[in-house]
């Protein structure tokens, strides 16, 4: 199974999330920061819709959290675990 | 056991938390350097300015060129 696209949907997931990460430690020092509001707002919303994307496609990332369970069977039981995808 | 200064100066103050030491008395007693002081950390305030695109931001580990090392300022 060619898994390239996943890896490159799960990477720009890491990606976005660590914007979220370093825009979040800055905001806790600069909490009127409007530039970094605006910024960590567009991150968040890119980061979702990545998130809702790769579900889409692979299946939920957590158990509960992200998304409602979509289908008519419990799909957290389909997704690889973390170590079972090659990156 | 303290020293009768601190106690009467335990008088005019309705609260103390840890010693107070009188001039040339250390923190530690017994020190070698009996005037030095405790450690105090300064931080400049980030700035933020341009920003590491996210791809780049996880492979440099921040996502702030200013605090990159070696340090543009």
């Amino acid at each position: 199974m060619d898994t390239r696209n996943q890896v490159m949907m799960l990477r720009q997931i890491q990606q976005l999330s660590f914007v979220a990460v370093e825009l979040q430690l800055y905001l806790d020092t600069h909490p009127e920061d409007q530039q970094a509001l605006a910024l960590f707002n567009s991150n968040h919303t890119e980061l979702i819709q990545a998130v809702r994307k790769y579900e889409q496609a692979y299946g939920p990332m957590l158990s509960y959290g992200y998304s409602p369970n979509m289908q008519q069977c419990w799909s957290w039981v389909d997704s690889p675990w973390p170590w079972e995808i090659k990156y | 056991m303290r020293k009768k200064a601190d106690q009467s100066s335990d008088q005019n103050q309705a609260k103390f938390i840890g010693p107070i030491l009188n001039p040339g008395q250390s923190y530690y007693p017994g020190t070698t350097y009996p005037e030095m002081e405790l450690a105090r950390a300064y931080v400049p305030i980030q700035r933020m300015n341009q920003l590491y695109t996210p791809v780049q931001a996880l492979e440099t580990g921040t996502l702030f060129p200013e605090l990159y090392r070696p340090y543009p300022y």
